[in-house]
């Protein structure tokens, strides 16, 4: 018996073993040129093709139509997108008589449980060989699948496709994405923040000085300002109504500086060399002496406010409404890229109902003026992105792939709606920003900015509300009765894929139960299909050549992209709440960070 | 005739274990061939054959170093202390007829909690703001079990809490082999208590002691799970031991890390239980 034991034992290791050997000779030789350039030009690409996402929202929504529109210009081919994200519920209550009805969105996919498991999976996949062929970076770890070369280095690609001219984007931007010299990440789009400020506040010789340069640390902005006095009313730098939560101007000064506190490419931690306990202890004197205000009723964690340092607390209306600052003025705004279009044009332009609603970041009042963007203490200029792509090393069929990730970031694609940043590809950000101008970024054939422009003005029974048209509601009341008879004649059943593909009215949108169909906002707001270029009337040119010439100044100098990394951030964020709540000196907390990302960086 | 007999129960005996046997190296012998396949490839999908590069370059990885010195020193450590205590306990409690049953039991009882009830308990006794600290601020003093140094003796606290009542259920199997006749013998000759445990009981008690070490250092690696919970993936460097640095890197799917740490491990494991076994043979003789 002992001998079969032994025979059996030997034969599993044999086995084992020869396995091994099978894996290791069948792997796909690395360097040989990428096939690409042949297929397009033949005009016939085949094959079949998986996209995977997390966000089944906007980048759910990009991929979708991408996926349409690349399969019906290419026939042979087939795109399959999947997405993990649970759409969100919108909860109504109050009904529709009276004015007094809210809508709670519960937003589900920022569940950390439901990433986790998203980001674990799709690690599974790949070290099985398989999974997706093009994965969407919303909530993966680029970095650390390119370091265990489960990515696909798309240079080669790039230089050898004859249809792509690198000089077509922003290549700052593409270079800012590269990670140890490979582009493993292609953006779709990029975002970032300036600074106004309010030429009330300031004398002309502080103005004279700003306006020397575009670009600006913290300190320097604090050191033009002169002698700041704390007071009741105002604050020296502000966002979203003046008010600042106390742990976002700490995570602001530790992203913008975030190459002095640790290199993901070297694998080395910087906690303990001075500069962490400086930036955090920076943001405690700025706390104090008033150059940023807190809102008044911060009761939770320790008098900061709900969210950490890095997360955001589950209700982020709370947040949202604890910022509404009255009567605060900044001597600077932080605004996102967006409203920087306000700056160069009057009211009657800016737009129709939905989009100041939708308008992002930014209390600059009429009193300020375009200043210049920040950067952190080094001249890294940042910016973020909202939707990238990278190829799997291991998919069946690369070429295919390439050309999708391609197309995407091609102009017919970049233009739509889903981009929520300016489009990487120059030509379609400037076409953006002509649509920006005009009010034409969403489908002219709709009929909703119609309904609910009568909506507001109290003349059309559509089903339930916009959330904002309180006085809209309260007009409505009396016809509510016949709201409610109306609603389900009005509401057909949600409108999925891409029937309805220029838009369609109210009914569209908002489903019998007060259920919002967030494909029907999808398509109402603009495919991408049969979308004309804009044309520019004489004044609208002058706006464009004014705002075009500061936003390609802004554009050029952005240099850094922050990868996120979820473990640091939570290590810092930890090791943060322990200085915050008194029981550890900030040089303590430094050392812990140092060991502790350190360990991490160096396993 | 008994030749035959005994060939056909040997057969019969090995037919009954057959299907644990198959699930044993199904389940464990197998994936653990299978895995090590990985620690010669350079990567997980379609690598090549790299030798033996992956065991160099792990020996010179700062965390997995950090690792192997915490592990080692904390067996060098845990063990012996466990040993002594238990047997000292043993020893205490062998003569006693009565309450023998009950103190037992009471031993025994922290090896039945649930590990993440009393995680939770050690965290909250040992946090800055714990219990212990509390007590302690009367004092004036004021320590970070779990973020210094000192937290290396947390767990060398919580490991032998845990495996005392079991060591010393061996101990105390071991002693009751120990014919008495030998205790009396040694009386007559007029040998005192020291003599008597030196000459007799450890003698004696050797072939217990190998199996009690044995128990102890795989336990000591079973203590992992209590630490996870209180300090996390990456605790103070004081007590980042071998498992977190190998769950890390199954987390990070870095497997070619971690069937070389694995393979390392077993290596000293085994080498460790044959010298163990040798002596007891020699010692035997």
């Amino acid at each position: 018996m002992k001998k079969l034991l032994r025979n059996i034992l030997t034969a599993a290791c044999i086995l084992s073993m020869t396995a091994c050997a099978a894996n290791g000779g069948s792997e796909t030789p690395s360097g040989t040129a990428p096939a690409v350039g042949n297929l397009s030009a033949e005009g016939g690409l085949s094959g079949e093709i998986t996209v995977a996402a997390y966000d089944s929202m906007m980048t759910g929504m990009f991929l979708e139509e991408a996926a349409s529109l690349f399969m019906e210009k290419y026939p042979d081919t087939k795109v399959n997108v999947s997405t993990a994200s649970a759409m969100p519920e919108i909860r109504t209550s109050g009904g529709g008589g009276g004015g007094g009805m809210s809508i709670a969105v519960m937003d589900n996919s920022n569940n950390e449980q439901a990433i986790s498991d998203y980001v674990s999976k799709v690690g599974t996949e790949l070290m099985s060989g398989g999974g997706a062929d093009v994965y969407a970076m919303d909530v993966l770890p680029s970095y650390k699948y390119a370091d265990s070369k489960m990515l696909e280095d798309l240079t080669a690609y790039m230089d050898a496709d004859e249809n792509f001219n690198r000089n077509d984007y922003y290549t700052n931007i593409l270079d800012a994405m590269k990670y140890n010299g490979g582009q493993y990440v292609f953006p779709m789009d990029f975002d970032f923040s300036f600074i106004s400020y309010n030429k009330d506040l300031l004398t002309d010789a502080q103005k004279s000085e700003l306006q020397k340069k575009d670009s600006y640390t913290y300190d320097e902005l604090a050191a033009i300002a002169g002698s700041f006095e704390k007071s009741d009313d105002e604050t020296l730098f502000g966002s979203y109504g003046g008010y600042t939560m106390p742990n976002n101007i700490v995570r602001s000064f530790l992203e913008l500086n975030q190459n002095s506190l640790y290199n993901l490419d070297k694998k080395e931690a910087y906690f303990d060399k001075g500069t962490f306990s400086a930036l955090v202890k920076k943001a405690d004197e700025y706390l104090e002496n008033g150059y940023v205000k807190t809102p008044p009723d911060l009761t939770n964690m320790g008098g900061r406010g709900g969210d950490g340092v890095y997360s955001f607390s589950s209700d982020s209306m709370t947040s949202g409404r604890m910022l509404r600052g009255d009567g605060i003025t900044s001597y600077y705004n932080i605004n996102s890229f967006n409203s920087l279009m306000n700056f160069f044009q009057n009211d009657e332009q800016t737009g129709r109902i939905m989009m100041r609603a939708m308008a992002v970041g930014g209390s600059s009042t009429d009193n300020d003026e375009v200043g210049g963007i920040l950067t952190g203490d080094n001249g890294e200029a940042a910016f973020t992105t909202s939707q990238a792509y990278a190829m799997n090393a291991n998919s069946k069929n690369k070429a295919l792939a390439w050309e999708f990730i391609k197309f995407l970031a091609s102009e017919d694609m970049q233009t739509a709606f889903y981009i929520q940043g300016s489009p990487v590809h120059i030509e379609s950000s400037h076409e953006k920003i002509k649509q920006n101008l005009t009010g034409s970024m969403f489908s002219s054939n709709s009929t909703v900015f119609q309904e609910a422009e009568n909506f507001v003005n109290g003349e059309t029974a559509a089903s339930e509300g916009t959330p904002e048209n309180s006085e809209g509601a309260a007009a409505n009341s009396e016809n509510a009765p016949e709201n409610s008879e109306n609603a389900p004649a009005n509401s057909e059943t949600p409108v999925s894929g891409n029937d309805n593909r220029n838009g369609g009215g109210m009914g569209d949108i908002i489903g019998a139960n007060g259920s919002i169909n967030f494909r029907g906002i999808g398509d109402m707001l603009g495919s991408n299909r049969n979308r004309e270029k804009v044309v520019l009337d004489a004044d609208q040119q002058k706006v464009y050549d004014e705002y075009i010439k500061v936003f390609n100044k802004f554009v050029g100098m952005l240099n850094t992209c922050y990868i996120p990394d979820s473990i640091i951030e939570a290590a810092v964020e930890t090791e943060l709440t322990t200085y915050y709540n008194g029981s550890r000196t900030i040089e303590e907390v430094a050392k812990a960070l140092q060991n502790r990302v350190g360990l991490y960086l160096a396993e | 005739m008994n030749h035959a007999k005994s060939k056909y129960r040997g057969n019969m005996a090995f037919l009954y274990i057959l299907p644990g046997l198959i699930g044993f190296v199904l389940f464990y012998i197998w994936p653990f061939f299978y895995s090590l396949s990985y620690a010669f490839v350079d990567r997980t999908v379609g690598g090549t054959f790299v030798w033996f590069e992956n065991f160099i370059s792990l020996l010179g990885n700062k965390a997995y170093q950090l690792g192997l010195k915490n592990t080692l020193i904390f067996i060098g450590l845990s063990v012996p202390i466990n040993m002594v205590l238990s047997l000292a306990a043993a020893l205490l409690i062998n003569p006693l007829k009565r309450s023998k049953a009950l103190i037992t039991l009471i031993f025994l009882i922290p090896l039945v909690i649930p590990s993440g009830s009393m995680a939770f308990f050690w965290k909250s006794f040992f946090a800055m703001d714990g219990y212990l600290n509390s007590v302690l601020s009367i004092f004036g003093i004021r320590v970070d079990w779990l973020g210094s140094e000192a937290a290396r003796f947390v767990i060398i606290l919580i490991f032998v809490w845990k495996n005392l009542g079991y060591n010393m259920v061996l101990f105390l199997a071991g002693l009751n082999n120990i014919p008495k006749e030998y205790y009396e013998a040694a009386r007559v000759e007029g040998a005192g208590r020291i003599a008597c445990l030196f000459r007799i009981t450890m003698v004696y008690l050797l072939p217990t002691i190998v199996l009690v070490t044995t128990m102890s250092i795989i336990n000591s690696f079973k203590v992992f799970k209590e630490i996870y919970i209180i300090t996390g993936n990456y605790p103070h460097e004081s007590i980042y031991t071998l498992q977190h640095f190998m769950n890390n890197m199954f987390a990070s799917l870095n497997y070619q890390k971690l069937t070389t740490a694995t393979s390392y491990l077993v290596l000293i494991i085994a080498v460790v239980t044959m010298t163990l076994l040798k002596l007891e043979r020699r010692a035997a003789q």
